[in-house]
């Protein structure tokens, strides 16, 4: 059975002083099957945040199921939201979203302090992940002590404290160096090889070429998608940009046909 | 850049962040409003009329200290957190091509909007204000007092003087601000966490030992007078260790919770201690004032209810009866029984010429002197209260002779004594070192008397009661050869009283006619000579009475409207103070309702830091009062209050209903800071 199923999502803003409805999504359909990595790439404005935001539980849709191991979330009572959150999702974002009150080890202690655990449970799960991060000797170290790509494994440690079914990564490596963006993307494929299923929002090719599968959002629907098979990375990269290439290309044509 | 454009450009960017800037521009404006009215209050005349008026002169100084300190910390700490959201506009502006100098400029005509905005708005609604307190003040007080109505051009000067300054330097700050940073650095500076502060445990040592000095002058202060001299610098003490405790020793007592790891790693812990630990520092500094401040509501409310409610208490104190005569007498030689008499039947038949009877009448002689006291050993010394030093203040009394027979006599008692013996009566004195403990007492140069007994049951005293001083009455076999010898030794000043109260049996209106019959008839040359007066007063309890109420009214009043403004200034304290963190938090909690913080949380964590933030202060305020209520108990003794049950019974009610007060505050802001922050 899949992990997370999508069926016929549909997202439609009205603007609130009137105007024409925007539709972010039109008709999305795709599952992920557990122990997965899949990247989901989309110009801006393409629906990919908004996707996302359905996906998290933080926005409705408007239309159409998500289905998370058999759960339906439309059915979750608003109550229980954060809840279901905390303990079956991970969080992975752009700009690290570290609070800068607490350090680090608190940072990651988070997830679980609000799912009330006993200290000593949570001290093992945390010994546990930094050593897998390589971060245990940062968690005295305030998050303003720390660099970006350093906060971001700190991020990604406090995703996986909870050990959640799913990650979703919102442009992890979008405020990282090359070096960093590399070590992070590095870090997802080894925790994707040890079972974690990761879903990852991006824009850059080479973080994309990291996952076993691609989709390609355009106008609300999902284009276009790429396995990675047998594939290389370097090879993945290519297909990639060229998918790339031919939708910007399709939508001058369109754009051309319009004028 | 034209010129022009710069004041433009500048108001501009304040309407643009208005969200930001208008609880800013109504606190500053806030701030000098009750800079303004307490500043007025000092220098204006019209409370001099009032009882304790340098008292609280004095507590109004203390009060505009705390609005100083507090509105510089606060601009400061609100003037940090504005720039700290606006660098990055900066940032955009030195990338459109303004340099240093250019938004330097734009700084300088904010600050100088702002600055005119609340100078000039805080000053009018000062004087409005100043001028509505005026006003009621004068329908309360009788139309016989006059009342300056005029704006105190010295209070506005200061208040421009001193906030000109504050603004002065917030502009300072920026520019070196600004000037110090690249652009860089400009653009990203939202995004850069904040060095948590380090707790100093020396400074709340330091904290602990002034709280603790302060409460020890206040405990053991001995007379009232003790008091006016020491209690503002207890009070100093009090306020210095509340700044430097809450300041260093809050940032401590978050690193020792945190500590406690199954303390700490609970959810309304968690979050609300580690917030508290970042910002306490800053956070110290703002509960301190809230604290003094809370402190100041309490003592004063508690005082002046006080004191309205026992005026007529204090009424009765200071005239024990309807009429209350003193005649000041040249010589010893007048003090014997023949003019004893023929004072007592020249004012009887006053009265019975005016048809009124003599009711319940005590009339004695005394012989009055000052001298100073170390343990049971009086030495008599020819200076008055006014001329002696500072320091000599503490041990200073005022001593009574009376002779037995007189006492006798008048209360109708039938002790005996030897020629060493004597009886004591004291007054004023609550301090812990005459506990009527003493068994003898030694008159310097003249010898030991032992103490026969402690009298209960003494002449209603009227001027004695309100002597800052304590009073020792001594009653004596035989005071004319202890009061020449005395005098045999050193020339001693000694004051030759006759001292008469009594009651009439007719109408308030027949009261002050009499009594003023009486005036007259006193000064009547041939009279004063026979029986060798000097000075006379007569004074009718009904013709003060209306004096007194209006007077304590009026003191009430003054009370009223000062616990309103120190309120008002607390709430405002706390209500932005948490309103501007509450959007310093927004991004926190966003992140953590992202990570899975239910809104039920949320509750919880806001209950649980602003239940802290709240009622810290508060707790450490009724902790002050209860170590003040002794020292203030001694202060009303000069005010004429001696009425320790109904003291405790408003001590008690001022702090319910502030505490209620308090508590609807909380509800307010929590709620708002729970909108914020969601």
């Amino acid at each position: 059975m899949s992990l997370l199923n999508v069926e016929n999502l549909k997202k439609t803003y009205i603007p609130r002083f009137g105007g024409s409805k925007v539709e972010a999504l039109k008709d999305v359909n795709f599952s992920v099957e557990p122990g997965e990595f899949i990247a989901i790439m989309g110009e801006s404005g393409s629906g990919k945040t908004t996707l996302l935001n359905i996906l998290a539980t933080l926005d409705n849709p408007t239309a159409g199921q998500v289905y998370l191991n058999g759960q339906n979330l439309n059915e979750i009572k608003s109550k229980q939201l954060s809840d279901f959150r905390r303990d079956n999702l991970g969080f992975v974002f752009q700009d690290f979203n570290l609070l800068d009150t607490f350090t680090v080890e608190d940072n990651i202690l988070l997830p679980l302090v609000l799912r009330g655990e006993k200290y000593n449970q949570m001290r093992e799960k945390l010994l546990d992940v930094s050593l897998k991060l390589g971060i245990n000797d940062l968690l005295k170290k305030y998050p303003y002590e720390v660099s970006g790509g350093q906060k971001q494994r700190v991020a990604v440690a406090r995703a996986l404290i909870t050990n959640p079914y799913l990650i979703l990564a919102d442009e992890p490596t979008g405020a990282l160096d090359s070096k960093s963006s590399d070590e992070l993307l590095d870090l997802f494929s080894k925790i994707n090889e040890i079972g974690q299923t990761i879903l990852m929002v991006t824009h850059s090719v080479k973080a994309a070429s990291k996952a076993q599968r691609v989709l390609f959002i355009k106008d609300g629907k999902v284009f276009h998608q790429i396995h990675k098979g047998n594939n290389s990375d370097h090879d993945l990269y290519q297909k990639i940009s060229d998918t790339l290439v031919m939708l910007s290309k399709e939508s001058e044509n369109a754009n051309q046909l319009l004028s | 850049m034209p010129i022009n454009y710069y004041p433009k450009l500048a108001f501009d960017s304040i309407k643009k962040n208005k969200q930001l800037y208008i609880p800013y521009i109504i606190t500053c404006i806030l701030m000098i409003t009750i800079y303004y009215i307490i500043s007025f209050l000092i220098n204006s005349g019209s409370l001099s009329y009032l009882p304790g008026y340098t008292v609280l002169t004095s507590m109004l100084g203390l009060g505009s200290f705390i609005i100083v300190i507090f509105s510089i910390i606060f601009l400061f700490y609100t003037n940090s957190f504005l720039m700290k959201r606006r660098k990055k506009e900066f940032g955009l502006y030195s990338i459109l091509g303004l340099n240093k100098v250019n938004i330097t400029l734009i700084l300088f005509w904010e600050s100088l909007i702002i600055a005119f905005i609340s100078l000039f708005t805080g000053i009018i609604l000062g004087i409005l204000f100043s001028k509505l307190f005026e006003l009621g003040l004068y329908n309360i007080l009788s139309t016989d007092i006059n009342l300056t109505f005029s704006i105190s051009i010295e209070s506005i000067i200061s208040t421009i003087g001193f906030y000109g300054l504050v603004f002065l330097l917030l502009f300072f700050k920026m520019w070196i601000q600004i000037n110090s940073l690249r652009i860089s650095q400009l653009i990203s500076s939202e995004n850069t966490g904040e060095k948590p502060p380090k707790g100093n445990w020396i400074l709340a040592v330091l904290g602990i030992l002034c709280l603790g000095i302060g409460y020890y002058i206040a405990l053991t202060l001995k007379s009232p007078l003790d008091a006016l001299v020491f209690f503002f610098i207890a009070a100093l003490f009090v306020i210095f260790g509340t700044y430097l405790l809450l300041i260093s020793g809050s940032v401590l007592l978050c690193r020792l919770l945190k500590k406690n790891k199954k303390y700490y790693y609970k959810l309304n812990h968690f979050i609300s201690v580690s917030s508290m630990a970042y910002r306490m520092k800053r956070n110290g500094a703002g509960l301190a004032s809230i604290c003094i401040l809370s402190t100041m509501v309490l003592v004063i409310l508690c005082t002046t209810v006080c004191l309205y409610i026992g005026a007529e208490d204090a009424l009765n104190t200071r005239y024990p009866k309807q009429i209350n005569i003193t005649l000041d007498l040249d010589s010893l030689n007048d003090l014997n029984q023949e003019n004893f008499n023929f004072i007592n039947n020249y004012i009887l038949d006053i009265v019975h010429r005016e048809s009124a009877e003599v009711l319940d009448r005590a009339s004695y002689f005394e012989a009055e002197s000052y001298a100073f006291r170390d343990e049971n050993t009086l030495t008599f010394d020819n200076r008055t209260l006014e001329s002696i030093n500072g320091n000599e203040v503490s041990s200073f009394v005022n001593v009574n002779f009376i002779s037995l027979s007189d006492y006798n006599q008048y209360t109708r008692s039938k002790l005996e004594l030897n020629n060493n013996e004597i009886y004591l009566f004291t007054l004023n004195d609550t301090g812990r070192d005459f506990n009527r403990e003493f068994k003898t007492i030694t008159l310097k140069g003249l010898g030991t008397f032992n103490v026969k007994g402690y009298l209960d049951n003494m002449f209603n005293t009227s001027d004695e009661a309100v002597m800052m001083v304590p009073t020792i009455f001594i009653v004596v076999k035989n005071p004319e050869s202890i009061i020449n010898n005395l005098n045999g030794n050193s020339l001693l000043n000694f004051y030759y009283k006759y001292e008469s109260n009594f009651n009439l049996g007719v109408d308030k209106d027949k009261q002050q006619q009499i009594n003023e019959k009486i005036n007259e008839a006193l000064d009547n040359p041939d009279f004063r000579t026979q029986a060798g007066i000097t000075y006379s007063m007569s004074e009718s309890r009904e013709a003060n009475r209306e004096d007194v109420l209006v007077i304590y009214g009026g003191l009430f009043y003054l009370g009223f409207i000062l616990s309103i403004i120190f309120i008002f200034a607390t709430v405002l304290i706390i209500y932005y103070k948490q309103i501007s963190e509450g959007f310093e938090d927004q991004s926190r909690f966003k992140t953590m309702i992202n990570i899975g913080l239910s809104n039920k949380q949320i509750k919880k964590t806001i209950n649980s830091q602003l239940l802290t933030i709240f009622f810290l202060p508060l707790g450490l305020s009724i902790l002050n009062l209860a170590f003040a209520y002794p020292a203030i108990k001694k202060l009303l003794l000069a005010f004429n209050f001696n009425n320790s049950k109904l003291f405790l019974i408003t001590t008690i009610c001022s702090i319910l209903i502030f505490s209620l007060f308090y508590g609807v505050v909380y509800k307010l802001t929590s709620n708002e800071y729970y909108k914020i922050v969601t």
